[in-house]
């Protein structure tokens, strides 16, 4: 299948190298943890690419349906996250590398970034990395960030748009609590968007089959680092279920009557 | 380039709770009183000196505002013409803190904060917390444990960081902290001196910042919230919400069908891919409560629902609940409260 893909795209002829960092996730949010262990029960249910990175990966394929650009698309996890991956060719990366952390994998977002920005260099000449806003089991954020830290690349948060994009820069908007700023940030950059950015398309069935064939290149922990030492510098002492809100009060009556319960109720609570 | 982990201090070297406080000419975020609060909570375990460092070119005016609250202020002047983003400040809040050694700093989960922070990280060689719903104190083991949530809230994560990696850093979600309290007291204030390289500045430059003035409040910051969802049914019937968000004094929120329905904005966007709100009253109206939505607003200390459908999941946690048409219901609730206004 590497034919395909090399008969659409020939060598030197996309404009800019984009990696967009993906994290292979539950599809369910509705986990449950082990009582005995404490960890995480993640077993038999199937693995999709974290939902805010869908949007990274469409607009690093929409890149490349525009400029041109050779996508690359990057994960640290363990075997399993080729099916991720898989997913991203399928979709249209050019490129997919797996950075297998196994057990070593670092379980805070700074440890995790330091993987994905020594990939980085692997793969090298990158013009642009691509992040979603966070992962739905992820660190909130950290990752986008504290990439570009270790790259010592500019970055741009919350990314809802580009308005434009050059060899050297790009201009984005970006949104903020209270509004929107448009930043202009020098390349190579992280950007991580957000998911007013645009609308990811599914995979095609032909895209899936030829997606299955594809070998991804995996590299180890010790392959990027050297040594496989703890990188991680925060450690989750417990996971548990948060407490169950239980059922209020359903306030019976006519529309005029519920209406009447609730103001008295909401003036008992003082929020009125 | 060579990519390298930085070496973080200890905990034997590290002194202070700071919390970081961005001072660019814009009025000091609620939230940031907050992690001031969060600090002020585990001060007395720690034995330690609640300080802020204040971060920016207007650090005068915003060192001022906080020093009611805090045992003393590091103040940070960056150029007034600057208008790069996070890497300018991350670079600064490295060097203020690799000078000062805090044991802590917090800092309001906001999107320049927490982009900043996580910039700091590597650079400082430890780890961060982000969107922190719980700080305590282990007096058993006499450290800090910082909780947040992931899976949509679904699962509560405790996290300690080891001895060898200080400064903890943290930042801590819009409403889940009380506010700090004055001291009573008057604030040391220590100028911390910096310098940066030329091409630090260079990298992203803000060209421009645009509020969006919607004349109604902030989601993250409103103690009242009125909320659509799927069963508006079009964008026309946001004003029947709209009205009454006016007479509840609160802000207009939406779940994400409605926003992908394209009938309101995705700033209204409340939920796992939206805000996560935490307001004292939220009034969830046509939203059936998927656990995404859950998510974003669950938190909130009172939940009204308004729904047709008796089995919506939306009134397993409503507070009081509505089974109703909201077209009858919002508009008589908005009336009876202008009434009682009057």
């Amino acid at each position: 299948m590497e034919e395909v893909v090399e008969e659409v795209v020939e060598e030197g002829s996309w404009g800019m190298k984009v990696v967009v960092c993906l994290k292979q996730v539950p599809e369910t949010t509705e986990i449950e943890i082990d009582r005995t262990t404490g960890e995480l029960k993640t077993d038999g249910i199937r693995g999709i690419i974290n939902p805010y990175d869908t949007y990274a990966l469409e607009e690093a394929i929409r890149i490349k349906e525009g400029e041109g650009a050779h996508v690359v698309a990057l994960s640290v996890g363990d075997q399993a996250s080729t099916e991720a991956l898989k997913e991203a060719l399928a979709l249209g990366a050019d490129e997919a590398v797996l950075v297998d952390a196994g057990e070593a994998e670092p379980q805070d977002g700074p440890g995790i970034a330091f993987l994905l920005a020594k990939a980085v260099e692997r793969i090298g000449d990158v013009d642009l990395v691509l992040c979603g806003k966070e992962a739905v089991d992820g660190w909130g954020g950290v990752v986008g960030p504290a990439l570009a830290a270790y790259l010592q690349y500019p970055q741009v948060t919350m990314v809802r748009g580009f308005r434009s994009l050059a060899a050297d820069h790009c201009t984005v908007e970006r949104l903020f609590e209270d509004g929107f700023q448009v930043v202009r940030c020098g390349l190579p950059a992280v950007v991580s968007v957000v998911k007013e950015i645009n609308e990811p398309r599914m995979a095609s069935l032909r895209g899936m089959m030829q997606a299955r064939r594809r070998e991804i290149p995996v590299l180890s922990v010790s392959d990027l680092v050297g040594e496989t030492a703890d990188l991680s510098s925060i450690k989750i002492l417990t996971r548990r279920k948060p407490e169950v809100a239980t059922g209020g009060e359903i306030l019976d009556g006519t529309p005029a009557e519920q209406v009447a319960t609730l103001v008295n109720r909401l003036r008992a609570d003082k929020v009125l | 380039m060579t990519i390298e982990r930085a070496q973080s201090y200890t905990e034997e070297e590290a002194q202070g709770l700071w919390v970081l406080v961005e001072a660019h000419g814009e009025p000091v975020p609620a939230v940031t009183y907050e992690a001031l609060g969060a600090a002020q909570s585990v001060a007395s375990g720690l034995g330690q000196r609640v300080c802020a460092l204040v971060l920016g070119r207007d650090a005068d005016r915003a060192s001022s505002l906080v020093e009611p609250f805090v045992d003393c202020v590091y103040k940070v002047n960056l150029p007034s013409d600057d208008s790069s983003s996070e890497l300018v400040s991350a670079k600064a809040a490295q060097q203020a803190i690799v000078q000062h050694k805090p044991s802590v700093v917090l800092a309001g989960a906001t999107v320049a904060g927490k982009a900043l922070l996580a910039t700091v990280a590597p650079l400082l060689g430890t780890g961060l917390v982000n969107d922190c719903v719980d700080l305590s104190f282990d007096v058993e083991r006499g450290a800090l444990v910082f909780s947040r949530t992931v899976f949509a809230g679904n699962v509560i994560q405790d996290i300690d960081f080891p001895a060898a990696i200080r400064p903890q850093l943290a930042t801590v979600r819009p409403k889940a902290f009380e506010p700090a309290k004055e001291t009573g007291g008057s604030a040391e204030v220590i100028e911390v001196d910096i310098a940066l390289a030329d091409q630090v500045k260079a990298g992203s430059i803000i060209e421009e910042t645009v509020r969006e003035a919607s004349g109604m409040m902030k989601l993250e910051e409103a103690d009242i919230i009125v909320s659509g969802g799927r069963g508006l049914g079009d964008p026309d019937s946001f004003e029947v919400l709209k009205k009454l968000a006016e007479a509840l004094g609160g802000a207009l929120g939406a779940s994400r069908a409605a926003v992908d329905a394209g009938w309101i904005p995705y700033k209204h966007q409340v939920g796992q891919t939206g805000k996560t709100v935490a307001p004292r009253v939220y009034v969830a109206c046509g939203i059936s409560g998927a656990i995404q939505h859950l998510a974003g607003m669950k938190s909130a200390d009172i939940i009204v629902a308004i729904n047709k459908n008796p089995e919506a999941p939306i009134f397993k946690v409503a507070t009081y609940g509505i089974v109703g048409d909201l077209f009858e219901v919002a508009p008589l609730l908005t009336e009876e409260l202008n009434r009682l206004a009057r």
